[in-house]
């Protein structure tokens, strides 16, 4: 269904679905690395969108910098965002509950400060992004259906590797951790270097789509990193159903689309969607992907 | 003689003024059934938690095939060979039987830093898994989820759970607690069936199971084990008929 959009919103003159489903896309990607720590690792990271902000920086920086290559610019981006993660959950992961979210939370907002610090990349009114990423003239990020098709092939491909990833041996001992630890311990699993790394898969990932998130927007701003936008991921995979294959694009799609729907319909639609949300939690216990026949997998 | 496969010296954990346990000796011979009783409050549980590594003892040392564990955590201690079920029922509840043992197999089968493959078609994984839910009577319940399973069949895939980390001593912590007067049966024929191949110390209440599994019985009162012996000789110790208050043993 997806790859029918472009002609179809070529056809019908609406260049905007386009925008908003490949930001969907974007999103997805970002949801469903959330998803492989909080759905299966059960480590609920208030703090991911720190990683959609390193990647979206990466490409920013070094644009400014007049590095312009995206095999540069996104493996900066992933690479930087895989070490980020390391350092963050390296000590997060020593805590669990509340201390947990309340520390991923801090490590995000010290980043989300720094962001505003910097006047040199725009402080807190961010900074425009000249160029796209040029990726040697394979893809052009200018033409928006090639960068519709990119960000398919790149979700399509998250999604897939989440769900290998989580029906691995190692997804299998990261799920057994979050549901029972002292029985983990007790069979011979110390959860701490399992949970380690898929946290490190996971900001790498999310490094991933802050980097096409600059490309999409061509800006970046602290605001990638805002606390409410980590809150907005976490909500999209809540929405789509936690631990499901399919949940983070149900997730994205919907929050998305519904917050576009009421922000041109009022402007205090930010009042509409809060009970829209609470509401949603407490009907689609199991999420979206709940409903689907088939969509509640592993 | 057969060899000593556990051998704790002088073992003591307060909880502030309260002596848990109090300067504990205790052997396990090779492929013997040896059970621990006590009155409640003996320190039972915190004996076996110093055993299994989830409590650091103050005091003492825990020898198991040779080697002083004594400070090792209970991950490192279960990848030796040491198994443990819980008091109360520890499974993966929202896991199938199968996905439980499975588990529990992966975790003998070196590291777990595989990504890729899916684990539930890993035969290396699967086979034994099945092997050992049969050996508990489980076959059939192999796809059924372990929350949906009756009390006794978890207490049963408990006992899977320790069997597929191949072990070479299993700590049961009151296998037979709350249990039906049929389950219990079953439950005491499974560990019955267990004698011989498997060196076991049994922590348990119930004392139709203890007298007829345990090649040896330790008595543990306040926090120090009184006597040491095989069934006939713990049931003739004046002592430990004191220490029961006149109870029939």
């Amino acid at each position: 269904m997806l790859t029918l959009l472009p002609p179809v919103a070529a056809a019908l003159q609406e260049p905007f679905y386009l925008d908003l489903v490949r930001k969907v896309m974007i999103f997805a990607i970002a949801a469903a690395s959330l998803n492989l720590i909080l759905g299966y690792g059960g480590m609920v990271s208030f703090g991911h969108a720190a990683y959609l902000g390193i990647g979206g920086y990466a490409v920013g920086v070094l644009a400014f910098y007049g590095t312009t290559s995206g095999w540069v610019q996104w493996g900066v981006a992933i690479g930087a965002s895989a070490l980020v993660a390391l350092a963050i959950g390296a000590v997060s992961i020593r805590t669990s509950g509340i201390y947990f979210i309340m520390i991923t939370l801090a490590f995000t907002q010290m980043l989300y400060y720094l962001g505003i610090s910097i006047e040199e990349y725009g402080g807190d009114d961010g900074m425009r992004i000249k160029a796209r990423s040029d990726f040697s003239g394979l893809i052009d990020l200018g033409d928006p259906v090639a960068f519709y098709y990119l960000a398919l092939v790149l979700m399509l491909a998250c999604l897939f590797l989440v769900h290998r990833i989580a029906n691995s041996r190692f997804g299998m001992v990261l799920r057994a951790a979050k549901s029972n630890e002292p029985r983990s311990r007790g069979i011979g699993f110390s959860p701490y270097a399992y949970r380690l790394v898929a946290f490190v898969i996971a900001g790498a990932m999310c490094g991933l789509a802050g980097a096409m998130f600059a490309n999409h927007t061509s800006f970046i701003t602290p605001e990638f990193m805002h606390w409410t936008r980590s809150g907005e991921i976490m909500f999209m995979v809540i929405l789509g159903g936690i631990a499901t294959t399919a949940g983070p694009l149900l997730g994205a799609l919907v929050l998305l689309v519904v917050e576009t729907l009421l922000a041109g319909w009022t402007e205090h639609w930010q009042a509409i969607l809060g009970p829209l949300l609470v509401l949603s939690v407490l009907f689609f216990r199991r999420g979206l992907a709940g409903l689907m026949p088939g969509g509640k997998d592993g | 003689m057969a060899e000593t496969l556990l051998v704790v010296r002088g073992l003591a954990k307060s909880f502030g003024a309260l002596r848990a346990t109090d300067g504990i000796d205790f052997e396990v011979r090779e492929g013997e059934t040896h059970a621990v009783i006590g009155p409640n409050g003996a320190g039972k549980t915190t004996f076996i938690k110093q055993l299994s590594g989830e409590l650091r003892p103050d005091a003492g040392q825990v020898r198991f095939a040779g080697e002083d564990i004594t400070a090792l955590p209970a991950h490192r201690r279960s990848r030796k060979g040491l198994a443990r079920s819980f008091q109360i029922t520890s499974i993966y509840r929202d896991f199938s039987a199968l996905d439980n043992v499975a588990l529990a197999v992966q975790a003998r089968a070196g590291h777990s830093f595989r990504f890729w493959r899916p684990a539930r078609e890993d035969i290396l994984l699967t086979q034994p898994a099945r092997q050992a839910l049969e050996k508990v009577g489980l076959g059939a319940r192999a796809d059924v989820l372990a929350a949906n399973l009756a009390h006794g069949e978890q207490r049963q895939l408990e006992i899977a759970l320790a069997l597929a980390t191949q072990p070479r001593l299993m700590l049961l912590d009151e296998p037979v607690a709350g249990m039906g007067s049929d389950e219990s049966q079953r439950m005491i024929e499974l560990l019955a069936s267990l004698k011989g191949e498997k060196t076991v110390v049994l922590v348990e209440h119930d004392m139709d199971a203890v007298f007829s599994l345990a090649d040896r019985i330790s008595v543990l009162v306040y926090g120090r084990i009184i006597a040491t012996g095989t069934p006939a000789e713990i049931r003739a110790n004046a002592e430990v008929r004191a220490a029961y208050l006149g109870e029939d043993l």
